[in-house]
């Protein structure tokens, strides 16, 4: 994995240092209220135990439920804080806030080895908005960052995203770093025979995984609901089951590829229910017995039936696809596993990867929330089995083969090694006395962040300007010439540099030369190793527009680093008379 | 996913909550699928100021959704394709945003003439910036009434030398 984690960290970059963690304490609501998931918690531990045996101080963030914002005293964290401290065994600190004066005094009164854990992080509608302000308060309470969130990683927050501008080094916790290296082992360099499972519903969902899957896959299962339309592509009787029609098209092209690249397998044998008797069950609350159900074979189902689950013989299928198989992915539920007994293949394939899978030579990864429900639900040993991944959301995106944005965001390991150099950047700014250039100098603080940047002025004077031709005859006139020269330049410097005092922004030099403009702002940009040219241009038609646009598209021709074209406002344009209409 | 046309702009999930009083610099960012999407992104990010708001717009070529509604109708099939696409374009132009701590402020597909379909987005959304890959979009560099940053300005005159 190219990204950072917390453990590569030299110990003294830690230890005494305060480390903030985001941990991911998130919650599935219940009729009794929120109750947060442990399994969850327990995820971070390993990160916390690290940073704490290192003489860190761990300042703790997390979220729970969907506050909105705003204050809810049944989301404050202190259930959490309390559990925190009984499974470190150490106490953790609960704060009343999470930013401001209270726990900026707290965190700088921390001891090491101390850990502290914020208010709910939702509070604060910063938060989701991934808003400056707020994730620069998170980052005033810090040295460290590390990020232990699996499951919030396909979310930009302030504390995930917009905290790593301001706190370097930025680092992944320990849990988040395990699944990353579990999805890329599969993602990158499965080993083969590399089996796929993927399950479920959601078929406009599941499509690019399966696009995304199929290259590395040699042996893809496809079931659950969205079996159904695969199974209709091959014209096969389903019953009533339910077929997303618009992506039909898709569903066939994909089987003609796959079925040339890889085995695939659908569903063979299916428990039914007479789909009127099912519905009016769901409808009643799925109360009392289900409808009575039935095993279809091969053959097809009958109208009126509705495929709940697979049968023996497709989970036969499935244990005969892991027989020899290096590496197992598992995607979505089979059947309709909320409704006893049709999770019993479900069941009866985690059961399968639980006793069959040997985790020394078989890696197997299981992902998606309501797999990850299902298989909690059936009281097995969850935590034998590996690997369940805590992300539902992130895990579907890493396997559709999208990069997850709080990962985006941690440093590489490499920048670890050598960090990079901030240098001020060179910004070479052409001047003319036009209001063109003066523009570009007023907006320039406002277009770019130019606060560091080391601005050149450049002001290029044509040779045929002046009375070249006299100068033979009249010996003063090169001295006047000059004076002429020095003091034109002079008044265009002095009337760029008052807007960008104004800016606070810093001139380092002020040049004039005498050429064509465009090619010399390009030689000077190269000379002085400019990042950015910034060029001032109305970009409408007219005379001005044929002088200034020809300097402004050769340098856009030709130069090396990023051109600026600021353009003046048309307001603007006509206060100064410059708009024809 | 709102394959929509760009008629009445509606950033989906803007997070506009408390706003800093002044109003923040509106960046608009077209995409096209190519590599040099990642040189504009990244100079974009290089240089903004800190108050910056990044809109994505996948600027497809195609017929004009929004100007010939009865073109061609494309299918479902077709539009999730389309989306697809879309949404990987802009997670990884999201992945480049959020290396520097920052993410979108909103994302637009509409398809068309692009080069169009970015004046008409940067118009509509009165965006003051405008961040492109390479100097190759004259039209836009021309006509856009904001302000415009070339990251690569050279690149397409480079490649003809060659």
């Amino acid at each position: 994995m190219d990204k950072a984690v917390i453990n590569q960290l030299p110990v003294e970059k830690l230890r005494g240092r305060r480390v903030f963690v985001r941990i991911d304490a998130d919650a599935e609501q219940s009729s009794s209220g929120v109750l947060f998931d442990e399994s969850k918690l327990r995820s971070s531990l390993p990160t916390l135990e690290y940073l704490r045996g290192v003489g860190a101080r761990a300042v703790i963030g997390a979220s729970l439920g969907r506050p909105g914002g705003k204050v809810v005293e049944s989301l404050r964290l202190d259930p959490v804080a309390e559990r925190l401290s009984r499974m470190l065994g150490s106490p953790v600190r609960k704060l009343g806030e999470a930013i401001g004066r209270g726990p900026r005094g707290a965190a700088a009164g921390m001891q090491d080895g101390d850990l502290l854990l914020l208010e709910n992080l939702r509070f604060h509608p910063g938060e989701d908005a991934n808003e400056a302000d707020f994730a620069h308060e998170l980052a005033e309470l810090c040295d460290v960052y590390c990020n232990d969130a699996f499951a919030l990683a396909n979310l930009a927050l302030a504390s995930t995203v917009g905290v790593t501008r301001y706190v370097r080094p930025a680092a992944a916790g320990l849990a988040l770093a395990r699944e990353l290296m579990m999805f890329e082992a599969a993602l990158e360099r499965p080993d083969p025979p590399f089996v796929g499972l993927i399950a479920g519903a959601r078929l406009e969902e599941k499509l690019p995984i399966l696009e995304n899957l199929l290259p590395r896959l040699n042996r893809l299962f496809i079931g659950g609901a969205l079996a159904f339309t695969f199974l209709e592509a091959k014209r096969r009787e389903i019953g009533s089951a339910p077929v997303d029609k618009a992506l039909l098209p898709l569903v066939k092209d994909f089987l003609k590829k796959a079925e040339k690249e890889v085995e695939v397998i659908l569903p063979e044998d299916f428990i039914t229910v007479q789909v009127d008797e099912f519905r009016e069950y769901e409808k009643s609350g799925r109360i009392g017995d289900p409808p009575e159900w039935r095993l279809e074979l091969e053959n097809g189902i009958p109208p009126f039936y509705l495929p709940v689950d697979v049968g023996p013989a497709t989970v036969d299928r499935i244990k005969g696809l892991f027989e020899g198989a290096r590496t197992i992915l598992w995607n979505g539920p089979l059947g309709v596993w909320e409704v006893e007994p049709f999770g019993a293949a479900t069941r009866a394939v985690a059961t399968l990867i639980l006793e069959r899978v040997s985790p020394l030579h078989q890696r197997s990864i299981l992902c998606g929330d309501s797999l990850a429900r299902a298989i909690r639900s059936f009281n097995l040993p969850v935590e034998l089995i590996r690997h369940l991944t805590t992300g539902g959301e992130p895990a579907l995106r890493l396997l559709a083969g999208n990069p997850l944005p709080a990962v985006s965001a941690l440093d590489n390991e490499l920048d670890l090694v050598a960090p990079i150099e901030t240098r001020p950047r060179r910004v070479l700014l052409p001047v003319d006395g036009s209001e063109h250039s003066l523009e570009a100098a007023r907006k320039l603080g406002r277009l770019i962040d130019a606060e560091d940047a080391e601005i050149s002025l450049l002001h290029v004077q044509k040779r045929e300007a002046f009375a070249v031709g006299k100068a033979w005859i009249d010996p003063d006139a090169k001295q006047r010439r000059e004076t002429l020269r020095r003091q034109e330049a002079e008044l265009v410097f002095d009337i760029i540099n008052a807007p960008l005092a104004r800016q606070r922004l810093n001139v380092r030099q002020q040049l004039v030369v005498e050429g064509d403009p465009a090619d010399e702002i390009l030689r000077f940009a190269d000379e002085i190793g400019a990042d950015l040219i910034v060029m001032g241009s109305h970009g409408r038609t007219g005379v001005l527009r044929i002088l200034m646009g020809s300097v402004s598209r050769k340098v856009l021709d030709q130069a090396e680093c990023p051109v600026l074209i600021v353009r003046i406002r048309r307001r603007r344009m006509a206060e100064v008379g410059m708009l024809e209409t | 996913m709102d394959m929509s046309d760009t008629q009445a702009i509606r950033w989906p999930a803007c997070g506009a909550s408390d706003r800093a009083p002044r109003e923040s610099l509106r960046i608009l960012i077209p995409l096209s699928g190519a590599d040099s999407d990642a040189s504009a992104l990244r100079v974009a990010v290089e240089m903004a100021p800190r108050d910056a708001e990044f809109f994505l717009l996948h600027a497809r070529s195609g017929p004009d959704d929004e100007r010939y509604p009865d073109f061609k109708r494309a299918s479902e099939a077709e539009r999730f394709e389309r989306g697809i696409e879309s949404e990987r374009i802009f997670a990884r132009a999201n992945a480049i945003l959020a290396s520097r701590g920052l993410v979108s402020a909103g994302q637009l597909v509409a398809q068309g003439d692009p080069e169009a379909i970015i004046l008409r987005v940067a118009n509509q959304m009165a965006a003051e910036l405008i961040v492109l890959a390479a100097g190759s979009a004259r039209r836009v560099i021309d006509h856009a009434a904001c302000s415009v940053l070339v990251a690569e300005p050279g690149v397409a005159v480079k490649l003809a030398k060659v």
